[in-house]
This record gives structure tokens, C-alpha cells and sequence, in this order.
């Protein structure tokens, strides 16, 4: 459905931020994993057509996004990473007003989706009071609600769950999950858990590349007895291991390797995760293949 | 710890791109400073010069280098989103503050003292003959230490200023917008308060004039006056910065003051039980974004947004009372002491001119920054980009946008004239505010689409808006007068509309408004596609289509040849001449053809014309003939015969078998005579020319062709024969320049006693006039009118003189009633406007009183006839021509002189210019080294007279204050060497000066003595006996008054200002 051909961009001060980035993006949920500053916000702006590209192809179905971008942006619903609102606004009117923006120019049912998104996102009680005064969690659910308006057939996600409580975040997941049932969602996150909880493909972007594709469970099942998890701490080992992370749970070390065999008695064999391969990644341990 | 802290700072601050920008302006702005403002060669390093060019400069680049800088410096921890890490520093929020705040002075400085480099260098390229090596290392230390005294305070309260402003959270526009307010604030009070830096006609309030002497933050009131008191300098430096540490401190006060965004985003939580898309029933509906539907959203949706915020009814009722303030205290004013009765069309004239212009121009610069850049500015613009609204579209509705403001604008402008109309009781038009809404909207329209266009043009907001204020101040300010930009198109936005006048309303300008105003659509129109065509390419595709790129090349074609008509219709006024082009064409004139001056040179004997005069086409053409005489007792070889530069004559033919060299260039034919013309014979010589006026520039005050007045002088558009001393240059830096012998003989009793008597002449004739115009204009010229027909619609009248008279012709056409009244063999009549009748029998009173009088004093003068014609209020006031007078319509014809005030304005102007029928045209005319006291000091005199005759001592005591403040307000900025009344050659003397002269001399000697030397001067030196001087008149006077021969000397020929013994009197 979204198609993207060895985009590349580079900015004005030579940051390189894409290079040779191709994803077949179709319907359901797609995750964008990256560390900060990978480029996945590029990517992201790039996607929703807000930010030109230097080289490559970008097909919505027939249509050249990068010809037509307003037919893709038609179609799009977008949540960016950062985004404040304007004073003296209320949340309703700032949505009414998007929503004709999008094309909502039935007045009737603008106002219904709007009273339904309102209550989606549990805003109908603040619904008249002005944007610019609502807390972290509340602006991004007015956000989500925004992404959602009209009938977006692409919804691209910077970075959703940012700023969400546990509990609000779980909620969103909740309708993502039910919202990409009919339509592409593009997920960018650094969290990987909610890769894990919502996306069923994957890619991974590091340092302008995408690094890693495919069905998220596919990227780490070639790990499959190879990841090693004990109670010590990293300096224990031999300088050759392959540290994959060092964390702590209740004050105590807990140290993760990848390895064909055990380096410390300590240590037991795990089931690998998407984080493994995402660290393997990270730290340039993964050359095409293990 | 602070040594370091600063030098940390300064390093940051001056290592910035911006300031190192600067670096490189600072010196090259002060350079054009420096070149541009002239003074003669002697000036030039004075110290008066060097306050001038100091304060200029200050004046014009500081407060823009200062907002630049701050706005930059003060907001750099926001706008990097570093300032949380900052606070968390060790120093506190107000030492951190202090320390930018310091080091951003320090630059500041530098900057300053870089310029003054520039500034003197600039100076240097002025100076033909540098002076000696010390001289110029005093001069330059001199400027150093004049622009630490003038900027230092300055900077503090600029800074402080900005400070203040950054921490009550103005944001970055704000503070340009303060420095835009603040920079034409000053602009307005310097010229209120008379200021020779800027040009104003007006005697300034005595007041404002203190307060600005001690609360001018430049410094500049205090300093530029001739009689400098340092003390005044000083007390008001410190002033100022007194006033800067105050503003200071409340910045420091308000530095801690929580942001109330960061408090309003805590109000807002909830706990919330979100629910899922299957407990909610929600739809996605279908979406089909429609152009006009998104147009009208976008613009409903931010005009409210604009309508709701709480400074845009705080703008408008400043706005409001600012028209209103500006309005009723003067509405009703003509000048001092004349009330008038005041319309819409003085209210509108009292705020269309500057205060819409420059509010209009600072909102539309703040507005289209925040309209455009509003959805950056609150981090919204990545939703909104991503939505499908074309640029196109958005673009769209922020030009719809900003014009619906700028509508609002000028209906609250309008709406304070009519309130202040009301509580004048003066009677309102409205036609002529919604004449005011399209001619000083529209070309605020065109401005709006390109500051628009201009913000979406590029990216760097600062950038954007640096080139909107620039052209602002290329509009508004006099820096395109100061480097020499003549043509009206350097002036951004702007159009040839003037004052709107009683008679002429806008029509004399009309043609030039709507060609100018279509040439800045058609500019804005293409700054709009500039923007569409960049927006295109800045979303990814770089290639412009073939019908694209002709689009733009269409317009930048029609913009051209819009100019290339503009240039071509601005020709009509004639060719156009830069100042340095004029005086070397003087320079070579004189230096090609002062050899005639020494031969022998025809007269003018007799004049014929005929004046075919088309006012709806703003044309005249012009048939005439000489009857040329040689009055020599030798044989004349070789005519010189001269036109104007700037209209050239079409044809002329002489009489005589001759061979015609013409030189184009300077406007002159040699006629080289086959035959020698023999004394006592006559030749005739034909010509012909065609005069128009574009209306496209400021009406020149001598040649005005419209379709409600028409005016010509023939002085200089008739030729004239023989070498004119008049146009040699008597500036002696021009003249070495040139190389030119400098003019030696300053001294104007030298200068009088010492010319060759040879040479005064008369230059008199008899005029012979046919004038043809339209049969609904009356038409006026020198003579008696002693025929009149009609034919093909259009009425010939002729006059012709019974006697030679003065040969300044005029040629007058006017849709006018005449109000005629006879007083012995004179016929006076008063032209004017149907309307405009309450002060027709107050004129011809006036008239007849003088003609009585000096007729029974001197004698009648040449003519049977005096008319005085009302004429437009643009150019001077009144003045006088052979049996001709023009006074201007509102202080002449629409004030209301009801005999309530002491003097009376009406009455004594109408005396005075009846007075030159005598005093200039009769005598007082044929010696060209002399001054203006036979012409205007002589019919000051008169005016005194006539008053106390009249309406008694009180009225001519009133008159005598009246001058006496004038003069006193005029001397003040009086940097001329001093001169004896009958050489004084300003204003202030001719006029002011020789009222209270005379009038000491009346008290002193009484009028006996006075006329009987007039009488006798005028009888002996009268046409056609030989001219003669002023100083011939005092020796006649001090053989009348030989009693008072101190007086008289001391009064008119001793070479000190009234000032010294006017004190003694005051006391």
C-alpha cells in the first residue's frame, strides 16, 4: 500500500539522515524502532509529507507521493513526536477547525465524529476548555484524536506513547491495535515493549539505515539459544563476551550476553527478544548474519 | 570570577555570525553617512558637522543594531531550549541576565565605535583638500569621544528597554515592533520639535522643545541647537541613563516573574477511564477537502483567533486615541491665530499622511511575521502541514487576512476622525473617508501581499522580517534623501498622493496613484508567485514547469514595463536632473558662455504669446514671439538665446538672416548674425513649446498643470537671452570642485558698492497675452483683459499691458467666481472657489487700503487692474507676480477670520503681497547682486502699517510678537555668519527680523522719514530711469533721518543679529 524506494535526505548542515531507506509498508501495524537521533522523525515527516526527500520513491497504491503529496495527505492522519496548539483555543474548535481542514465538510457529521472522538479519548468533559492548558497526557490524546479525524487510510505515529502514564498508555495501545485493523499505522517509538505489545513487522532504523525488517517475531527467533542471562555484573566476564545490556533488578546486577555457550555459571539460557536483536544492532554487532 | 564570566560571554556573543555581519555593516553604513549628508567645504569638520553626522547616525542605525543584537542575544537560551540548564547555574537568573546584558553593551560599543571609523572615513571622501594630519587625528578623536557621550546612554536604553520587555515575555517580534514605534516616535518629536536633522515648516512648541532638550534618548535636541550649552548635553545624557538603570531594575524585578504558560499547563489533569473503538461507536467518515470550504475555515478560524486576543483591543483603542489625539486639537487650526472651519478632508489630512503610513506599516510587518510564522511559533505547524490544504490556499488566506486587518485599521482611523470631527463640531463627509479607505488602503494591500509573500519566501523568520523593516525604512524615513535616491520608486509602497487639497482634492495626482499603486500589486503579485514557486520547490520538486517559469517571467516583464511607463510619463514633467547632474551643468554653463556676458546682447522690447491651455489633459502649449531691440550704441554679431533643461523648446525661428548653433546639452542657440543687427534695430523671434504634468511626482510650484488649477510661470520655461548670472554657482567648494574662481566678495555692502552699475537693468516689456481655455475657466494673465471670444468650446481672452512692465509673465486657469471692487483706476478682483467666499471682502479691503495708500505715497503702479487668485495649499503660501497674486486656500480663503484674534492673518498677508506690486515688481528688481529687503523686508513694513491703520496698535503689536517669537525660535538653529538686514538672505531675517526692525524704526523715527526716502527712490530709480539698491534706499533714509543715522545703521546695516538689542527691549 505505502511503498518507499532508497529515500535518502540530507539537511542542510550534511546530517545525512536517511539513506537508501525502502519499507513496503500494508495494512496493520508497522513498527519504527530506532534510538534517538537514528531519524526516525525524518522518516516520519518524510512519510507524511512534510518534508521533501533528495532521492527515491514514495507510491501510496498508484498514486507518486512525491508528485502529489496532497492525495496522500488526504488519506493521512498524523500524530507528530513534539507539537504544541495555539492560546485561546478550545480543544473542539481547534478539532473543528482541523476537521474541515481535512475534509470534513459535512457539518452534521463532523460534529459526530468529533463528539466520538472526544469521548474515545475521554476529552468530552474538557472538551470546551482552551488546549493550550492541558497536561502532557491529555494533549497527546488530542493529538491521537486529531491523527484520527476524517477517514485516514495511513496514520503515522511519532512517538505516541510519549508523556502517557502506564495506564493511558495501555488504553492507546488498546486503540491503535483496533484502529490498524483497516489501515496502515506506522508506529515510531524507541520503547521497545510497545513494538512487542502492537506490532506485528518491524524495522529498525539506525543511523539514517534501516537495519532490520520483517515480522517483529522473525527478527529475534534467529537468536533462539544463543542469548544468556545471569545474576553478575559485566565486568565478570571475559573482555570477548558479547554484552548485549547491563541492567539492574531490585539493586542487583543482571547481565545479558549473546554466546553459543554459557561464560559464567551463573548464567541460564532466556528466550531471546526484539530488544536483543535491537541491541545487537546498536552496538554494531550484527553483520548480516550470526 | 566575573572577568571570566564576561569574557566567556563576549566570546559567545561576538563570535555569532549576526554580530560579525554586523561588524562588517557597522563601519560601511557609517561611511554612506558620512559621504551622504553634504556640508560645504568649511563645514565639514566643524563641530556642528561632525554633531550632526554623529546623531544621524545614531539616530537611524542604532536602535536597529541594538534590537537586532538583543533580540538574538536575550532570547538565545529560549530559542536553543537551554535556559532550564542554565537556571540550574550557580549565578541566579538576574546575575546570568546582567552578565548577557553587559557584554551585549560591550558589542554594542564596538559596533558604535567601528561606525564613527566608517562615519569619518566617509567624511574624508566629501573633502577636496584634506586638512592637516593632527587636524584630522583631533577630529577623529573628537567623534570618538562625541560617540561615546551620544551612544553609551542609548545603548543603556535601548538594552534596558529590551530587557524589560523580554522578561515581562514580549516575544522576539515585539521587540522590533517597540524599536519600529520607538525609531518613528522619535522621527515625529524631532521634527515637532524642529530639529535641523529633520524638515519641518512648522514653529515648534516651546515646550516640547525643553522636554526633548532633557528627555531625548539620542541626545540630539540638546546638541544641534547653534548656542550649544554642554551643560544641557550632559544633564540630559545622564537623564537618560538614569532612566535606563530604572528600567533595569524593574527588568530585574520581573526577571523572576513565573511564565503564566508554564502555570496554565498545570491546571488541566484528569483521571481517566479511556475507553476502546468497540465501547465507543465511532466511525470514520469520508472526507472530500474543498478549496473555498478550507479557504473560508482558515480565515474565519484565525481572524477569530486575531479578533479574541487581548492586545487587539488594546491596539485599537490606542490606535483610536491616537487619531483622536492627533485630530481635535488641531482640526479647526490654520495657523496661529486663524481659526478654520474645519472639514473631513483636515481631519483626514491630519493622521492619512504619517500616522497611517507608519501604524500601518508596523502592523502589517508584525502581522504578516505572526499570520505566517504562527504555526511555528506555537509548534502546531506539523499538523498543519500535514494536512490537505494547498500553500496556495493558506497563502491565500493570510493575505485575505492581513487586508481584512488593515480595513479594520483604517475604519478605526476613520471612525476617531469623525468622533473628533464631532466634538469639533465640524460637519462630516463621509465620501471623503471612504475616499481615504481605497487611497490609503490600497497601497497598503499591495504591502501586505508582499510582506506576505516575502515571509514565505524565506525560511530564516529573522531574515524575512529584516527585509520587511528595511524596506519600511527605505519608505518612511529620509535615508533614501540621504544617499541620494531621488526616484519614487526607491520608496516602497509609496505614491505621488499629497495632502488632499481643497480645490484640487486628489485629482492632480490622480493618473500618478493608480499607476503607481497597479505597478506595487503587480510587484506583490510577483513576490507571490516568488513564494508559490519557492514553496513548490522546497517540498521536493525542483523542476519548474515551462508555463511556470513564464508566468513569472510575465510578471517581472509587466512589472518592468509598468516602470519603463512610469519612467516614461514621469518625463512629461521634464527631463530629470540629479542634483550633481544640475551643478555641473551650471558648472560648464558658466564656464562655456560667460563670454557673452561681455557682449553686446539684445533686449526684449515686447512680448507676444498665446497660451493654449488644456487643463483635463494637464497641457499647455505655448506660441510666442520677441521683439528683440538692440539698445547699444555698437552693432550686435551673435545672440545667446537660453531655455529651460528641462523643457526645451519645440521651434524657434529669428527674424534675421543667421546661422543657429544649438547645444542641447545646456539649452542654449548662438545665433551667429550674417548681418550685425545695427543699434536701435529689432528683430523678431519666434517659439513655440509644450508643457505637461504627469502627476506622477510633487508638483513643481511654479508650473502646475491640472485639471482644477492651472498655473505657469514663464520664469523659466520662457527662454531669455544673454548669459544669466543667475545660474552661475555660488557655492565656493562646488565652484573649485569645478574648477570655477571662487567668489571672493562675501561682503554684500562690498558686493553692492563695488558691481558694475552697467549691468543693472531692467528687464521690462510690454505683454501682449492670448490665453485659450475650456469655456468654464476663467483665465488670468499680466494686462488688461481687453477681449474675449469664444469658439469650439474653449474662450479666448486677451491682454495686453498699456505700458512695459516687469517681464515675469504668468499664465493663470481656473474654474473660478470672481468678486470684483474699483478704487480709482484700479480694478482689484479676488478668484476663488464658489464655496470659499467669507474672506473675499476682507482681501479686497486689504488691497484697497495698500493700493490707496502707496499709490498716494509712490505713486500708482504699472497696471489697471490686480487680481489675487485662491490656489492649491501645496508650495508656498502666497506669493505676488506683476498685477498677479496667488494665496494658497485654506490660510487665504477657508480659515475663518472673524476679526476675533489680535491680528489678523487674512488682511495683512493680502497687504503684504499687494505691497510687491511696488516692493518688487516696481522697484526693487534690475540689480542682481541685491538681497530680498526691497521685495520682503519693505512689504513687512507695509503690513505694519496697514494694521495699525486699520484695526489700531494692538493688532500691529501682536503682529510684532508674533515675528518676534518666529525669530527668536529661528535663530536658535541660526548657523549663518551674521548679516545686515539688507543682505540677510534667510527667511527669518527677511521677514521676521525686518518686521521688528521696522517697527523699532517706526517707534524710534515714525513712518515720515521712511516714505518720504521711498518716495524719493522710487521716483528716481523707477522704470525706465536706472535701478538702484537697498543700500541706495538707507543712504536716501539717512539723509530723511540724519538724527538717527545710529539707528538706521545699527537697525539695517550693521551685520548683528536682532537678538542683541531685542534682548535689551524684552528685558
Amino acid at each position: 500500500m505505502l511503498s518507499l524506494k532508497n529515500i535518502n535526505k540530507t539537511y542542510a548542515d550534511g546530517t545525512h539522515a536517511l539513506k537508501q531507506v525502502s519499507m513496503d509498508l500494508g495494512t496493520g501495524m508497522v513498527g519504527l524502532l530506532g534510538p534517538n537521533g537514528a531519524g526516525k522523525s525524518s522518516l516520519m515527516r518524510t512519510i507524511a509529507t512534510i518534508q521533501n526527500v533528495d532521492s527515491g520513491s514514495f507510491h501510496f497504491g498508484d498514486i507518486n507521493v512525491l508528485d502529489s503529496p496532497k492525495l496522500l495527505r488526504e488519506q493521512l492522519g498524523y500524530l507528530p513526536q513534539h507539537f504544541g496548539v495555539y492560546p485561546r483555543v478550545s480543544c473542539r474548535d481547534l478539532l473543528e477547525h482541523l476537521a474541515i481542514l481535512k475534509g470534513l465538510t459535512n457539518k452534521a457529521e463532523r460534529h459526530k465524529q468529533i463528539d466520538e472522538l472526544l469521548h474515545l479519548t475521554n476529552l468530552s468533559d474538557v472538551a470546551n476548555k482552551s488546549v493550550i492548558d492541558f497536561s502532557g497526557g491529555m494533549l497527546q490524546r488530542f493529538g491521537v484524536a486529531q491523527a484520527l479525524l476524517g477517514d485516514p487510510k495511513v496514520l503515522i505515529l511519532d512517538e505516541p506513547t510519549s508523556g502517557l502514564d502506564p495506564a493511558e498508555r495501555l488504553r492507546l495501545h488498546k486503540i491503535l491495535h483496533e484502529v490498524a485493523k483497516t489501515r496502515v499505522l506506522l508506529l515510531s517509538t524507541h520503547i521497545v515493549e510497545d513494538i512487542e505489545h502492537l506490532c506485528a513487522n518491524t524495522y529498525i532504523l539506525i543511523s539514517g539505515s534501516i537495519v532490520a525488517s520483517g515480522p517483529t517475531t522473525s527478527l529475534y527467533q534467529l537468536l533462539t539459544g544463543k542469548i544468556w542471562q545471569g545474576r553478575i555484573d559485566g565486568s565478570e566476564l571475559p573482555d570477548t563476551a558479547y554484552v548485549l545490556s547491563e541492567s539492574l533488578q531490585f539493586g542487583v546486577p543482571i547481565c545479558r550476553v549473546y554466546s553459543e555457550m554459557p561464560l559464567h555459571p551463573t548464567m541460564e539460557q532466556v528466550t531471546p527478544c526484539l530488544q536483543d536483536r535491537y541491541f545487537m544492532h546498536l552496538y554494531g554487532k550484527f553483520q548480516g548474519g550470526i | 570570577m566575573f572577568k571570566q564570566q564576561i569574557c566567556s560571554e563576549l566570546k559567545l556573543q561576538c563570535f555569532h555570525p549576526l554580530f560579525i555581519t554586523l561588524l562588517i555593516f557597522a563601519p560601511i553604513f557609517g561611511f554612506f553617512v558620512g559621504q551622504g549628508v553634504s556640508a560645504s567645504q568649511i563645514e565639514l569638520f566643524q563641530d556642528h558637522h561632525l554633531h550632526k553626522v554623529t546623531g544621524i547616525l545614531n539616530m537611524l542605525a542604532l536602535p536597529w543594531a541594538a534590537v537586532i543584537l538583543a533580540a538574538s542575544v536575550l532570547f538565545r537560551e529560549i530559542k536553543t531550549g537551554i535556559a532550564g540548564l542554565i537556571s540550574a547555574l550557580p549565578p541566579t537568573k538576574v546575575q546570568h541576565q546582567f552578565l548577557v546584558v553587559m557584554a551585549l553593551i560591550i558589542s554594542l560599543s564596538l559596533l558604535c565605535v567601528l561606525s564613527v571609523f566608517g562615519l569619518f572615513l566617509g567624511l574624508l571622501t566629501q573633502a577636496l583638500a584634506l586638512p592637516d594630519f593632527s587636524v584630522l587625528v583631533m577630529t577623529c578623536v573628537e567623534m570618538l569621544r562625541l560617540q561615546f557621550l551620544l551612544s553609551v546612554p542609548s545603548i543603556l536604553f535601548f538594552v534596558a528597554i529590551f530587557w524589560l520587555l523580554k522578561n515581562i515575555g514580549t516575544p522576539v517580534i515585539g521587540l522590533y515592533l517597540v524599536t519600529l514605534i520607538l525609531f518613528a516616535s522619535y522621527m515625529a518629536l524631532a521634527s515637532a520639535s524642529g530639529s535641523p536633522l529633520m524638515t519641518s515648516e512648522h514653529a515648534p512648541s516651546p515646550v516640547l522643545v525643553q522636554v526633548m532638550n532633557y528627555l531625548d534618548w539620542f541626545g540630539l535636541t540638546a546638541l544641534v541647537v547653534r548656542d550649544l550649552n554642554w551643560d544641557i548635553v550632559y544633564l540630559n545624557r545622564l537623564i537618560i541613563i538614569i532612566a535606563s538603570i530604572l528600567i533595569a531594575f524593574a527588568a530585574c524585578l520581573s526577571a523572576n516573574t513565573p511564565q503564566k504558560k508554564n502555570n496554565a499547563k498545570l491546571k488541566l489533569t484528569q483521571q481517566v477511564s479511556a475507553k476502546t473503538l468497540s465501547q465507543v461507536a465511532f466511525t470514520f467518515r469520508n472526507v472530500s477537502p474543498e478549496f473555498f470550504v478550507q479557504f473560508i475555515s482558515s480565515l474565519s478560524f484565525h481572524l477569530k483567533q486575531f479578533l479574541i486576543h487581548p492586545g487587539t483591543l488594546f491596539i485599537s483603542t490606542l490606535w483610536f486615541g491616537v487619531v483622536v489625539a492627533e485630530v481635535y486639537p488641531s482640526l479647526n487650526v490654520a495657523e496661529t491665530g486663524s481659526v478654520l472651519k474645519s472639514l473631513s478632508m483636515d481631519a483626514v489630512n491630519r493622521f492619512m499622511w504619517d500616522l497611517v503610513p507608519m501604524f500601518g506599516s508596523v502592523l502589517i510587518v508584525y502581522l504578516s511575521y505572526t499570520f505566517t510564522w504562527r504555526d511555528q511559533q506555537a509548534n502546531f505547524d506539523l499538523i498543519t502541514r500535514s494536512l490537505p490544504v494547498s500553500f496556495s490556499t493558506i497563502f491565500l488566506s493570510r493575505v485575505i487576512l492581513l487586508n481584512i486587518v488593515v480595513f479594520l485599521f483604517l475604519l478605526i482611523a476613520c471612525l476617531a476622525g469623525v468622533v473628533a470631527q464631532y466634538l469639533r463640531n465640524s460637519p462630516v463627509d463621509l465620501a471623503e473617508y471612504v475616499r481615504f479607505i481605497y487611497y490609503a488602503g490600497l497601497p497598503l494591500m499591495a504591502k501586505s501581499i508582499a510582506f506576505i509573500a516575502i515571509q514565505s519566501i524565506f525560511k530564516q523568520r529573522i531574515l524575512a522580517t529584516t527585509i520587511c523593516i528595511f524596506l519600511v525604512i527605505l519608505e518612511l524615513s529620509p535615508l533614501t534623501s540621504v544617499i541620494g535616491l531621488s526616484h519614487p520608486i526607491y520608496r516602497p509602497f509609496s505614491t505621488p498622493l499629497d495632502n488632499i487639497d481643497s480645490l484640487l482634492n486628489y485629482s492632480h495626482v490622480d493618473a500618478g496613484f493608480w499607476t503607481f499603486t497597479l505597478f506595487w500589486f503587480v510587484v506583490g503579485a510577483l513576490l507571490a508567485y516568488m513564494a508559490l514557486l519557492v514553496n513548490k520547490v522546497s517540498s521536493g520538486k525542483p523542476f519548474i514547469k515551462l508555463a511556470e517559469a513564464a508566468l513569472f517571467v510575465l510578471l517581472t516583464g509587466a512589472a518592468a514595463l509598468q516602470l519603463q511607463f512610469i519612467n516614461r510619463q514621469m518625463l512629461k514633467d521634464g527631463k530629470a536632473i540629479s542634483i550633481s547632474a544640475q551643478i555641473e551643468l551650471l558648472a560648464n554653463y558658466e564656464k562655456e558662455y560667460k563670454k557673452f556676458q561681455n557682449l553686446p546682447q539684445p533686449i526684449i522690447n515686447d512680448v507676444k504669446t498665446a497660451v493654449h491651455i488644456h487643463p483635463k489633459e494637464s497641457k499647455a502649449v505655448i506660441r510666442g514671439s520677441y521683439i528683440l531691440l538692440n539698445p547699444h550704441e555698437v552693432t550686435i554679431d551673435s545672440i545667446l538665446l537660453g531655455e529651460d533643461w528641462r523643457t526645451p523648446l519645440q521651434e524657434v525661428t529669428l527674424s534675421h538672416p543667421s546661422k543657429m548653433t544649438y547645444d542641447a546639452v545646456q539649452g542654449q542657440r548662438v545665433f551667429q548674425l550674417t548681418s550685425s543687427l545695427a543699434p536701435g534695430q529689432k528683430v523678431e523671434l519666434q517659439f513655440s513649446l509644450v508643457l505637461e504634468q504627469s502627476g506622477y511626482q510633487k508638483i513643481a510650484n511654479h508650473k502646475i498643470l491640472t485639471p482644477d488649477f492651472v498655473y505657469i510661470r514663464g520664469v523659466p520655461i520662457l527662454p531669455e537671452l544673454g548669459y544669466q548670472p543667475i545660474r552661475e554657482i555660488s557655492d565656493n567648494d562646488w565652484r573649485q570642485k569645478y574648477g570655477l574662481a571662487k567668489v571672493h566678495d562675501k561682503d554684500f555692502d562690498k558686493l553692492l558698492r563695488n558691481r558694475d552699475r552697467a549691468r543693472d537693468t531692467y528687464q521690462w516689456a510690454t505683454l501682449s497675452t492670448i490665453i485659450s481655455t475650456p469655456e468654464d475657466y476663467q483665465s488670468f494673465s499680466q494686462g488688461e483683459l481687453i477681449s474675449e471670444n469664444k469658439k469650439d468650446g474653449r474662450v479666448f481672452r486677451h491682454f495686453e499691458t498699456r505700458s512695459a512692465v516687469r517681464r515675469l509673465q504668468a499664465f493663470v486657469a481656473v474654474p473660478a467666481q470672481i468678486s470684483e471692487r474699483r478704487t480709482g483706476d484700479v480694478l482689484l478682483r479676488v478668484a476663488h472657489k464658489e464655496t470659499h467666499e467669507q474672506n473675499v471682502e476682507m482681501t479686497l479691503d486689504a488691497m484697497q487700503h495698500t493700493v490707496e495708500f502707496l499709490t498716494e505715497q509712490l505713486g500708482p503702479f504699472p497696471g489697471e487692474s490686480l487680481t489675487v487668485i485662491e490656489k492649491p495649499d501645496f508650495g508656498p503660501g502666497a506669493y505676488a507676480l506683476p498685477q498677479l497674486i496667488l494665496v494658497s486656500s485654506k490660510i487665504g480663503f477657508r480659515v475663518d477670520q472673524n476679526n476675533e484674534h489680535s491680528f489678523n492673518h487674512v488682511y495683512r498677508r493680502a497687504a503684504h503681497e499687494t505691497a510687491h506690486q511696488w516692493f518688487g515688481h516696481l522697484i526693487g528688481n534690475g540689480v542682481s547682486q541685491d538681497s530680498a529687503f526691497l521685495v520682503e523686508s519693505m512689504a513687512k513694513y507695509i503690513e505694519l502699517i496697514m494694521l495699525e491703520k486699520h484695526y489700531g496698535p494692538d493688532a500691529m503689536q501682536s503682529l510684532i510678537d508674533y515675528e518676534t517669537r518666529r525669530y527668536l525660535n529661528a535663530e536658535k538653529h541660526n548657523r549663518n555668519l551674521p548679516a545686515s538686514l539688507i543682505g540677510a538672505e534667510s527667511a527669518h531675517d527677511k521677514y521676521s527680523r525686518a518686521t521688528l526692525a521696522f517697527a523699532k524704526l517706526r517707534a524710534e523715527i515714525g513712518d515720515k522719514p521712511i516714505m518720504a526716502a521711498l518716495a524719493e527712490f522710487t521716483a528716481r530709480h523707477r522704470f525706465p530711469n536706472t535701478p538702484a539698491s537697498s543700500l541706495d534706499f538707507v543712504e536716501i533714509l539717512l539723509t530723511k533721518a540724519p538724527a538717527h543715522t545710529e539707528l538706521i545703521e545699527t537697525l539695517l546695516l550693521e551685520p548683528i543679529p536682532a537678538t542683541t538689542w531685542l534682548k535689551q527691549e524684552l528685558n
